[in-house]
């Protein structure tokens, strides 16, 4: 035991001073806050976009072009103001291309061009995510038609009204999970798994590999039981990837933090710091584990090679089956529905499974049983991988010359065993 | 202690790499693992260090299975075994860790061996930085560091200039004489000679020849006269055909049989004016070129 925690320690350390790890994990937490703050602080000093304009409300033009309209236009008018308090609405004829320039220079936000009781025209620049004066639009005119219509069956205002103003109240009884919200945060979590994972080991690749070139390996070999030597190499790089995700959500979730009141505005930022905290819990359970099944099947991989050059045709296949696992669970979620049969399977298959079951349990509600069977399959999976990992690394001393075979490696694990 | 080996097999797919290798190394002396490239030498120190295991055979420490946990071992290997971009006092200490230190022992050996190996400098550079010689120095205290039982060392001296060489040599001689086992694999005779009373000769996975190497040379036959002269072409002239000049300018002569070699040596040194004259006794390098060349290389030196 005294030996897998010298291993640990001498292997976390060098990724400690490994410059390139130390400095991509700075720049990166670096380039996450700046991210937050500086907009953030942009909108807390000078006001948000929203508060600049208001010192020059933003203007709107409207005009009635359709004549049938024109009897009951100062009601439309009333109607028009009172939908769009943050704007100043002038009624202006217009002609498109005047209006075009005017739109795109900025003076103006956008332009209505009522052309009859329940048609108009929308101009504007760009249609932005949360553009929502279409619909606000929509209801008034619809609202207007209505009444119009009420007030020639013979209705008085009033009961009009009474009518109109009808309301609805509902609430909403969740079960599961708010897909919109959970999407967010989850597509960056599994970002973040994915990068970390890959990047942390292919690292663990490289040190096997140049264990292997230099021939350190056969040093260490005859010092120490080759399970130690990949379990605490294998959990050091689990701690400096869980390291560098820290460091970068955490330095996140302070800028964000700072700033939280110019960002009051962006939804989508704050769903993904809106995380609860259960999901943290499994996020971090399915990133060890994860990490761990990974980072074995790498750097067995690398033992198999005897030269650095040779290492991206073994570890290759790796990427591929981790990138696979990756498509399928961003499909998934991106389709909005993480409970599709194909992602069902793949939560239960070890190599897919930290990141797809971690999908659903984010964005659906899981079975308490499948979550424990997709855990229980994955640890277990991850502690045979290790083992034959550690077999792999010990048998790969004796393989130098070409990348042997997959038949030729699984003789070999037999042969050990 | 005594480490023997005996009868040890391995094959590498169909080719039998280890054919029944037998010998045995006592503490305070060194054993020299001769034979040429590919005869197992590597393949024998593996199966002994557990890289992996021979294919059946015994290997037994005092005539008991050795047990892998209390005999400690150092290894030099041939090639380079260090990692080329962590310090040097750091892997020193990690390897001895490894080994069983404990961290503050590791470090107060590893800068004492710096420092007798005049090293002291390089202490925070990386092996990438230093001269192969250099970086067979501290291959050699990753190997002795933690004091070790069992010392292998496979090519300690090549690549080293003949000071460091000596400096070198100092340290294996004293693990030697501190009650070590020593086996010592080299193609520099002069090393063998020097370190190892015992031998063994390796020839594609068989021991050809093993013992003393005193012994081995006694065993050749005594029937040629080797001689320095100034009259050397009246000797050539007198002797005829069992007489012949070699390179370095020196005669041998054959004697029909080993009993006339003293009176042959008389007869000789009353003749003629002779600088040397001794009876014929193979280097290290003859008896390897005898044991560990292929059938054809054999043919030509006798």
């Amino acid at each position: 035991m005294k030996q897998f925690w010298t291993v640990f320690k001498f292997e976390f350390m060098s990724f400690m001073k490994n410059k390139s790890f130390v400095i991509s994990t700075l720049i990166i937490a670096l380039c996450a806050s700046l991210l937050l703050i500086v907009p953030g602080l942009i909108s807390s000093f000078l006001g948000s976009d929203n508060n600049k304009k208001k010192d020059e409300t933003p203007t709107a033009y409207y005009m009635i072009s359709n004549d049938g309209l024109k009897g009951s236009d100062e009601a439309l008018k009333a109607v028009f103001k009172a939908s769009y308090p943050d704007y100043k609405m002038v009624e202006k004829n217009f002609d498109k291309n005047a209006i075009k320039k005017l739109i795109q220079k900025g003076d103006v936000d956008f332009a209505l061009d009522i052309t009859g009781p329940t048609e108009y025209t929308y101009y504007v620049d760009n249609v932005e995510m949360y553009d929502d004066n279409t619909q606000v639009l929509d209801e008034v005119m619809k609202q207007f038609a209505q009444s119009s219509a009420m007030v020639q069956a013979g209705l008085s205002q009033k009961d009009i009204q009474g009518i109109l103003s009808t309301k609805v109240d509902h609430k909403t009884v969740m079960f599961g999970e708010n897909q919109v919200q959970n999407y967010f945060y989850t597509y960056v979590m599994i970002m973040g798994l994915y990068m970390v994972i890959i990047f942390l080991g292919q690292m663990v690749a490289n040190t096997v590999a140049t264990e292997k070139s230099t021939r350190a390996m056969e040093l260490l070999i005859t010092s120490v039981k080759p399970q130690y030597m990949m379990f605490g190499k294998v959990l050091a790089a689990c701690l400096a990837g869980f390291l560098e995700l820290f460091v970068i959500f955490g330095s996140s979730l302070l800028s964000w933090n700072i700033t939280k009141g110019g960002w009051k505005d962006n939804k989508i930022i704050n769903m993904i710091f809106d995380m609860p905290n259960y999901l943290f819990v499994y996020m971090l359970l399915f990133f060890v584990l994860g990490f761990m099944l990974y980072a074995f099947l790498f750097a067995a991989a690398a033992s198999c090679v005897s030269r650095q050059e040779d290492l991206s045709s073994v570890s290759t296949p790796v990427t591929l089956i981790y990138v696979f696992g990756f498509l399928i669970t961003i499909v998934g979620i991106s389709s909005g529905n993480v409970d599709t049969t194909i992602m069902k399977v793949c939560s239960m298959i070890p190599f897919t499974s930290p990141m797809a079951m971690f999908a659903r349990i984010s964005m659906s509600t899981v079975p308490v049983i499948e979550i424990a069977a997709s855990i229980g399959i994955l640890i277990v999976s991850t502690i045979i991988i290790g083992i034959g990992a550690a077999k792999i690394y010990r048998a790969g001393v004796t393989l130098y010359g070409n990348a042997p075979s997959i038949k030729k490696i699984i003789g070999l694990l037999k042969k050990q065993a | 202690m005594i480490l023997e080996v005996r009868d040890l097999r391995k094959s590498f797919g169909t080719k039998e790499v280890l054919k029944g290798i037998t010998f045995s190394a006592e503490s305070g002396e060194a054993l020299g693992l001769l034979g040429r490239n590919g005869a197992g030498k590597t393949t024998t120190i593996r199966i002994i260090l557990d890289v992996f295991k021979g294919n059946s055979g015994e290997i037994l420490i005092d005539g008991k299975p050795i047990n892998y946990d209390e005999i400690t071992y150092g290894y030099l290997p041939e090639e380079r075994g260090l990692y080329p971009k962590k310090k040097i006092i750091d892997q020193l200490v990690y390897f001895a860790e490894l080994k069983g230190m404990s961290g503050k022992n590791a470090r107060k050996a590893a800068d004492q061996w710096l420092e007798r190996l005049e090293m002291s400098e390089y202490r925070n550079k990386k092996p990438q930085e230093l001269s192969k010689g250099n970086q067979q120095k501290i291959q050699l205290i990753s190997a002795v560091i933690h004091d070790p039982d069992v010392l292998i060392l496979d090519e300690p001296f090549s690549g080293l200039d003949p000071v460091n060489a000596l400096m070198l040599q100092k340290v294996v001689q004293e693990e030697i004489t501190k009650g070590k086992i020593v086996l010592f694999s080299s193609h520099q005779m002069n090393y063998i000679e020097e370190f190892c009373n015992n031998i063994i000769v390796m020839r594609d996975g068989e021991v050809s020849v093993g013992g003393r190497i005193d012994d081995i040379k006694d065993s050749y036959p005594k029937d040629r006269l080797v001689i320095r002269s100034m009259d050397s072409d009246k000797i050539l002239e007198e002797y005829g055909d069992t007489a012949s000049k070699q390179a370095d300018g020196s005669i041998f002569i054959s004697i029909p049989s080993e009993e006339q070699r003293f009176a042959m040596m008389a007869e000789i040194t009353q003749k003629y004016s002779i600088d040397s004259i001794s009876v014929w006794r193979p280097s290290l390098l003859d008896i390897f070129v005898e044991y560990a060349g292929d059938d054809e290389a054999k043919g030509e030196t006798k």
